[in-house]
């Protein structure tokens, strides 16, 4: 894994983003409960989980609230949406807690979860994934570990992922310590 | 490590079971229960999250938080309370979700520091003292609406959905092609899982609340939809669940002993098994094979068990890892006895005279990935080999039940399922459907997530209500956000977060 992030509340209501030693973002809580990600560099998000007029378990929407340069990424563009676990980033599907093809469904019970890139998943865009594919994404389906999420955010919540990932990598960390390892 | 948690649950992971030498020889219940004092103990591991991920992962919005904060301090009348809001099958999901597999246990934030609370066992406990020990009232109904809403099929999306509705005040007639209510809960799964008092016992509560069943009708062939509307049904809600089993056509399948797995577990179920026993149906010998990798293949492989005490293997294309059956199961199976042979293919029946005398096996290798990321199995040139056996059983998958779709003309999608639209409404007006029967075959706690989300639109289509449309997941989202109900609980924990 080359990017390692480590989420963890900092205070009332505070959580910081830290890469090595270094903090590299904050998440604020907002009074319209969204929550504020804004990154050292000046960059900021937005993190809701309401998106395309309805809130979903386990699914978050993020977008560019101000962008560090406006030429890369506009303020107000969607940068990452997670809908049941999965997400689709540069025309790649990704499950958050998906079991790695190859590896016994057993040693993902507890412990580690697994960002699984899904090929050959037969679906183009996130809203086309039917129902029943989506009940059996746990069962059924396995991918390439891409990544993987662990600790609870009181200790300290690790995102660690490839560089495929990385240009979504506070986002994705951000939504993934929201998502599964607040108490 | 956290010094507030204690890491390990309380008895045996995933949960205490009994002696498996002892159990194969029976329909006990696998699972064994936890005393009060366990109970208590494995609840008291809850964080009580201000965001609990274990409620967002239940199809059910089950309030677990609740239960463990309730059963944690002793008082199980609030816990099954609490619990029972939303689940109307409290006893029966407590023993056959598998809770481990992508459901509440898993979600526990608990995962990241050992085991996650035992779920499934708190509620099963809270369930049990309910039914045994200390009837509880039902959770408050609406006024009387004057509606009326017809349920087809009586499985847990029917019953899920038809409790809601009449929680609403509506008037709900469930009808079921079977004698006894339960669909797949009560022919599909087998009682060393679900012991089916426990169904019983909560069908039973439903009908309580004023839903009449009314069993022993088919729709589609005593009744039409049409003649369901016309007799004074506002809306009709289709949830006739899974039932037509994939079609195979590998060369012998029709000789005597090759069986449909689906139909032989519902054979052994739907009239109890002590009634099975008395007169059993299938002559399956000694040598047992069963072909398929998902829960039903466990199920049927572990009834032949417990019904010849002969040889039962399991024959599956790909490798253990592949298996889209729950490992839990997979481990319970194995302590039982049941022999595997993986990546292993039936090419042909073979037997004289029509009788099912051996299986020529193909021997498979793992290729490149399809569409689900496992690998596809391929047959190995040359590697062909017999298994000789007196019966095999096939669960190779079902899908929707297609007869009243078919007979109604209702418009089908994959593999013979009702289309629905965002508002599960189906092609014909004030015609409804939902659960497997739309969906293709899932688990029962699914399926009534489904049920109700249903039940909430039919809700709003009778009493015009469609443009405020709040989903129930909204509706709890919405509530944690602003109830006051754990403000005590939560009141030195005021630094947790809301959800996000």
């Amino acid at each position: 894994m080359v990017v390692d992030f480590v989420v963890q509340e900092s205070g009332k209501l505070r959580i910081t983003i830290r890469k090595g030693d270094e903090k590299v973002a904050d998440i604020r809580l907002r009074k319209d409960f969204t929550y504020g990600l804004t990154a050292s560099n000046g960059n900021e998000w937005t993190l809701s989980a309401r998106f395309g007029g309805e809130i979903r378990p386990f699914s978050m929407a993020v977008s560019q609230s101000k962008a560090h340069d406006a030429h890369d990424v506009t303020s107000g563009t969607t940068v990452l949406v997670i809908k049941d676990h999965l997400f689709l980033h540069n025309e790649k599907f990704y499950l958050l807690g998906g079991t790695p093809e190859g590896r016994p469904p057993k040693e993902v019970l507890v412990g580690r979860r697994y960002i699984c890139r899904l090929d050959n998943f037969p679906f183009s865009e996130l809203s086309d994934v039917d129902y029943e594919t989506r009940s059996k994404l746990i069962s059924k389906f396995r991918g390439a570990p891409v990544g993987e999420l662990d600790g609870l955010g009181k200790e300290g919540h690790h995102l660690r992922f490839f560089n495929e990932l990385e240009d979504i990598g506070l986002p994705l960390a951000a939504s993934c310590y929201l998502l599964y390892s607040t108490a | 490590m956290c010094a507030y948690v204690k890491p390990d649950r309380v008895g045996a992971f995933p949960f205490p079971k009994s002696d498996p030498q002892v159990r194969k020889k029976g329909f006990s219940e696998v699972e064994q229960p936890y005393t009060k004092e366990e109970v208590m103990l494995e609840a008291d591991r809850c964080l009580r999250c201000g965001n609990p991920v274990c409620i967002d992962a239940c199809p059910v919005q089950m309030d677990v938080r609740g239960m463990c904060d309730a059963v944690a301090a002793g008082d199980l009348e609030t816990a099954f309370h609490r619990i029972r809001e939303t689940n109307v099958l409290v006893g029966v999901t407590a023993r056959c979700c598998p809770q481990l597999q992508g459901l509440c246990e898993s979600a526990c934030v608990m995962r990241w520091q050992g085991q996650p609370i035992s779920i499934g066992m708190i509620q099963r406990y809270v369930a049990d003292w309910e039914r045994n020990e200390s009837k509880q009232p039902e959770p408050e109904m609406e006024n009387e609406t004057g509606k009326r809403v017809a349920v087809i099929g009586a499985g847990p999306a029917g019953l899920a959905a038809a409790e809601l509705l009449r929680r609403y005040g509506h008037a709900v007639t469930v009808y079921e092609e079977l004698q006894t209510p339960g669909g797949t809960a009560w022919y599909g799964i087998p009682d060393y899982h679900l012991p089916k008092d426990v169904l019983l016992y909560e069908v039973e509560r439903i009908k309580g609340q004023g839903v009449e069943m009314r069993t022993g009708i088919k729709v589609g062939k005593d009744i039409t939809l049409t003649q369901l509307l016309s007799d004074g049904s506002d809306v009709i809600l289709v949830t006739t669940g899974s039932r037509d089993v994939t079609k195979l056509d590998t060369p012998g399948i029709n000789l005597k002993g090759v069986y449909d797995g689906y139909a032989f577990l519902e054979d052994v179920y739907v009239n109890g098994v002590t009634e099975y026993l008395k007169h059993p149906a299938y002559d399956l010998g000694k040598e047992i094979l069963v072909i398929g990798g998902g829960d039903s293949a466990l199920d049927a492989a572990r009834t032949a068990l417990r019904l010849t005490g002969g040889n039962v293997t399991i024959i599956y294309r790909r490798t253990e890892n592949e298996m889209p059956a729950d490992p839990i199961m997979v481990d319970e199976t194995k302590e039982e006895g049941v022999q595997f042979k993986f990546l292993t293919d039936p090419d042909s029946y073979n037997g004289p005279d029509g009788k099912l005398a051996s299986v020529t096996m193909s021997t498979m290798t793992l290729g490149a990935p399809d569409a689900t990321g496992r690998r596809s199995p391929e047959a190995v040139p040359g590697q062909d080999f017999e298994m000789r056996c007196d019966s095999v059983l096939l669960a190779v998958g079902r899908g929707p039940d297609s007869f009243l779709q078919m007979q109604s003309g209702l418009k089908m999608g994959k593999k013979n399922s009702i289309v629905v639209d965002d508002h599960y409404q189906t092609s014909m007006a004030g015609v409804f459907a939902a659960g497997d029967v739309t969906t293709g075959e899932t688990l029962v706690v699914k399926a009534m997530g489904h049920g109700r989300e249903a039940a909430q639109r039919v809700h709003e289509y009778l009493m015009k209500l469609e443009e405020k449309h709040v989903s129930l997941y909204e509706m709890y989202y919405s509530q944690k956000l602003t109830e006051d109900s754990y403000q005590g609980m939560l009141f030195d924990r005021e630094e947790k977060l809301p959800p996000p």
